[in-house]
């Protein structure tokens, strides 16, 4: 979407000074200087203004979870329920399986209000419902996309089209990271995967050390982390060391800092190797934090293991994790599989918020819930009332940050009385963005990256900080 | 754009490959550029126009670009011309003066250091092995990776099935490209996302590599296969078998100290292994007629020389 505003508003002289015009010319001439210069891309840099969060947890729901179902009650579909929604409400739905005429579907869940905000959550999430007024819910989320992969690529890069960089890359680009031994942008995967696959932790055209690394959780969590066969840790040592005594000849005879660069990567390489298994052994978490995320028994156990090393990972000082876990594409059985996932992931989502609050952690790191887009409050594929499930709905969903620069207890945004359409502080994914960056320490119109001739940025050209959600 | 009654796209292709019409020449050169020199005459290559650099030196880009052009548009022709020139063939050593200057190289001083690019690092290291397949042409292929990264793909729909015998060994530029669940080996080394036109690659350098190069399996069978030639193909002595190798991985003679340095790692990684009964038979246990502790030790030094800086970069 584009804010025409931005441009009526901008004179010749607004646009030289601002983030728009030459001084970001100027800005990115520096970065690719530093860039062919700096040794290492990842070193931490200096926020643009002071930063109410370090780090970021990206929750990514993929699928789409049901926003009626979990965290948008609407009693007044019960009224329709079975019926058709009268044409002047749906005429303008862009749907991408079922008819606007298809029967409304009111959810069969029951939703109490929860905390000293007294926020409505559903009885499928008590877990998360209990960190009540810890979370900021947006309830008027809207995007263009009412396919999965537009979506997702929408909601990661801020573009529908493929090749853009994604959010964690754009966030290590402009922060680098403050871990030495683990990558600044991980990603970890659950349940079916997200159908975007690499493209939703992609670094689009910006340099590749940026592009997410998916860890396993179990295993080696980093590709290539074992030695191979024959090889010990004092053989390897010597390996590395043999290699790096080779480069440094090198770089004394030819004077390229990109080979004292080489040197220092593969010295970082080794304590990886030794660093990295550690942070997948929870032998010294407590009995009772393991309890709390539910590591040690089903159906919890995959996504807390992702939620400890989260946190795990954040302590470490990666920059940005991002946990996806799919599919929440509930078009059949939605009680069912809706309920399923939730099982999975509630308490292991709550504990991680718990946690993170009580080692004085949750300050300094945002955490983002959500997917692509919502559903819709009619029904798709009913043979009966008990496989019902819902269509893809862009015009209006849910989402939840807490922590790093949020303020919590709060409600943003309301949907019309049959969840059509966002009517009050609507939030494009855009303005999500901009608001994640500005929480990090960064204008959203001022980190940008020169490809094809302009300035890219996260949120393409639209996008505003959400003032509400701040604390 | 010349007049027409009625323009169509042919019109405008004509135009955009009109003698008058330098752009395009000047573009397709300057990529070529690019990739020998490590930047372009106009280093924004993806950007002629007003925001985008100034060429470093506008009469040369015309010269090329009227020069490609008037020759037929010939793309291999223009490789041979920019390979065999003065400027391409200097060497790439820094000169402190120089540095000072014109610290980037703006001016071509000398030549610049570049990074292979990911596939070209993996046909350098199967062919130090003499493993590479150097056919042209066929089908996508899928070399060995790391279990459970296709798992990793929605709803686990992607099985990598892997290709068998000579067609492991393809060119890099063969493995096919599964877009959500890419070959890590060309991620890790900036081969770029597949969804976008890029002109330009990055030339990063992360401890990814490093594990990469190290690790590997497959960067460990190339080293395999290089300790396997050294010892059937190359001389009996140590010194004479480490300047085979040398010619092989970096097409030069080894320093002294170089040689020195080569010589206390592999007497050092040999004692190490002998401890290790599993080791040598891990490392290398197709040579029946070598010592299997000389050969393990082999495959060792072969590996340092694959991981070396000097082994991905064009010089």
């Amino acid at each position: 979407m584009i804010d025409f505003n931005e441009f009526r508003q901008m004179t010749r002289r607004n646009l030289l000074l601002s983030g728009g015009g030459l001084g970001s010319i100027a800005l990115a001439r520096l970065l690719a200087a530093e860039e062919q210069t700096s040794p290492n891309p990842m070193a931490p840099k200096q926020p643009q203004f002071p930063a109410r969060a370090r780090n970021v947890i990206f929750l990514f729901m993929e699928g789409a979870p049901s926003q009626l179902d979990l965290f948008d009650p609407k009693p007044a579909l019960k009224k329709w329920a079975g019926m058709p929604l009268p044409a002047s409400v749906t005429k303008e739905l862009q749907l991408a399986f079922i008819k606007p005429t298809a029967q409304v579907f009111p959810s069969p869940r029951t939703f109490t209000r929860y905390g000293q905000c007294g926020t409505e959550f559903s009885d499928y999430i008590p877990h998360v419902a209990s960190c009540a007024d810890d979370l900021c819910l947006v309830r008027s989320m809207h995007t263009e996309a009412f396919n999965h992969h537009p979506g997702q690529a929408l909601l990661m890069s801020g573009s529908i089209q493929l090749g853009r960089p994604t959010a964690g890359a754009w966030v290590t680009y402009g922060l680098g990271s403050e871990s030495q031994e683990l990558p600044g942008f991980v990603v970890l995967s659950s349940g079916r995967g997200t159908s975007a696959g690499a493209n939703n932790w992609s670094s689009g055209f910006l340099p590749s050390t940026y592009q997410g690394v998916v860890f396993r959780s179990s295993g080696d969590p980093i590709l290539y982390l074992e030695n191979p066969p024959g090889f010990k840790r004092e053989t390897q040592q010597s390996r590395i060391a043999a290699i790096n005594k080779l480069n440094a000849e090198r770089y004394r005879e030819t004077g390229d800092s990109a080979i004292a660069a080489r040197i220092q990567s593969y010295e970082l390489a080794f304590r990886m190797q030794m660093a990295a298994p550690k942070l997948l052994d929870f032998s010294d978490e407590k009995p009772t934090t393991l309890e709390m995320y539910g590591v040690n028994r089903e159906p919890t156990r995959p996504y807390a293991t992702n939620c400890l090393l989260a946190r795990r990972m954040v302590e470490r000082g990666v920059r940005f994790v991002m946990l996806a876990h799919g599919t929440w594409d509930d078009h059949q059985e939605i009680n069912k599989k809706l309920k399923k996932n939730c099982d999975i992931t509630d308490q292991p989502v709550a504990a991680l918020i718990k946690d993170l609050k009580q080692r004085g952690l949750l300050d300094s790191t945002l955490l983002v819930w959500g997917g692509e887009f919502g559903r819709t409050p009619m029904a798709e594929q009913q043979h009966s009332w008990e496989d019902a499930g819902r269509d893809h709905h862009p015009n209006c969903f849910s989402m939840w940050l807490a922590g790093g620069g949020i303020k919590g207890g709060q409600v943003i945004g309301n949907t019309d009385e049959l969840g059509i359409n966002g009517v009050e502080e609507r939030v494009h994914v855009h303005d999500l963005h901009a608001t994640m960056l500005n929480c990090l320490g960064l204008d959203h119109k001022k980190l940008t990256y020169r490809h094809m001739g302009r300035d890219f940025r996260l949120t393409d050209v639209s996008g505003r900080v959400v003032e509400k959600m701040i604390a | 754009m010349p007049s027409d009654p009625r323009p169509s796209r042919l019109t405008l292709a004509k135009w955009v490959v009109s003698r008058d019409n330098p752009l395009t020449a000047r573009v397709a050169v300057n990529r070529m550029w690019q990739e020998f020199f490590g930047r372009g005459i106009v280093r924004t290559s993806d950007d002629f126009g007003r925001q985008g650099d100034k060429p470093s030196h506008p009469e040369l880009l015309d010269w090329l670009a009227t020069n490609f052009m008037d020759a037929g548009w010939g793309v291999k022709r223009m490789h041979r011309l920019i390979v065999t020139s003065a400027a391409y063939r200097q060497s790439s050593r820094a000169r402190q003066d120089l540095s000072q200057i014109d610290p980037a190289n703006t001016f071509l001083a000398r030549q610049s250091r570049i990074r292979l690019p990911a596939e070209l690092i993996r046909d350098s290291a199967l062919a130090a092995g003499n493993l590479l397949d150097s056919a042209v042409g066929g089908k996508s292929v899928r070399p060995a990776q790391p279990k459970g990264v296709a798992d990793l793909a929605y709803a686990g729909h992607v099985t990598w099935k892997e290709s068998e015998g000579r067609e492991r060994y393809r060119r890099g530029l063969y493995i096919q490209i599964q877009r959500t669940v890419p070959y890590p080996m060309l991620v890790n080394f900036d081969g770029a996302d597949a969804g976008v036109s890029v002109c330009q690659r990055g030339h990063s350098n992360t401890p990814l590599q490093a594990l990469n190069l190290l690790n590997d399996p497959v960067f460990m069978e190339a080293a395999q296969a290089l300790a396997g030639r050294i010892l059937e193909e190359g001389p009996a002595s140590f010194l004479e078998r480490l300047k085979f190798a040398f010619r092989i991985c970096l097409a030069r003679q080894p320093s002294p100290n170089e040689i020195d340095l080569l010589a206390s790692y592999f007497n050092a990684q040999k004692t190490l292994f002998e401890k290790d009964e599993h080791a040598a038979a891990a490392l290398l246990p197709s040579l029946p007629r070598h010592d299997p502790l000389e050969s393990a030790t082999w495959t060792a030094l072969a590996s340092v020389l694959l991981n070396l800086d000097e082994f991905i970069t064009r010089e």
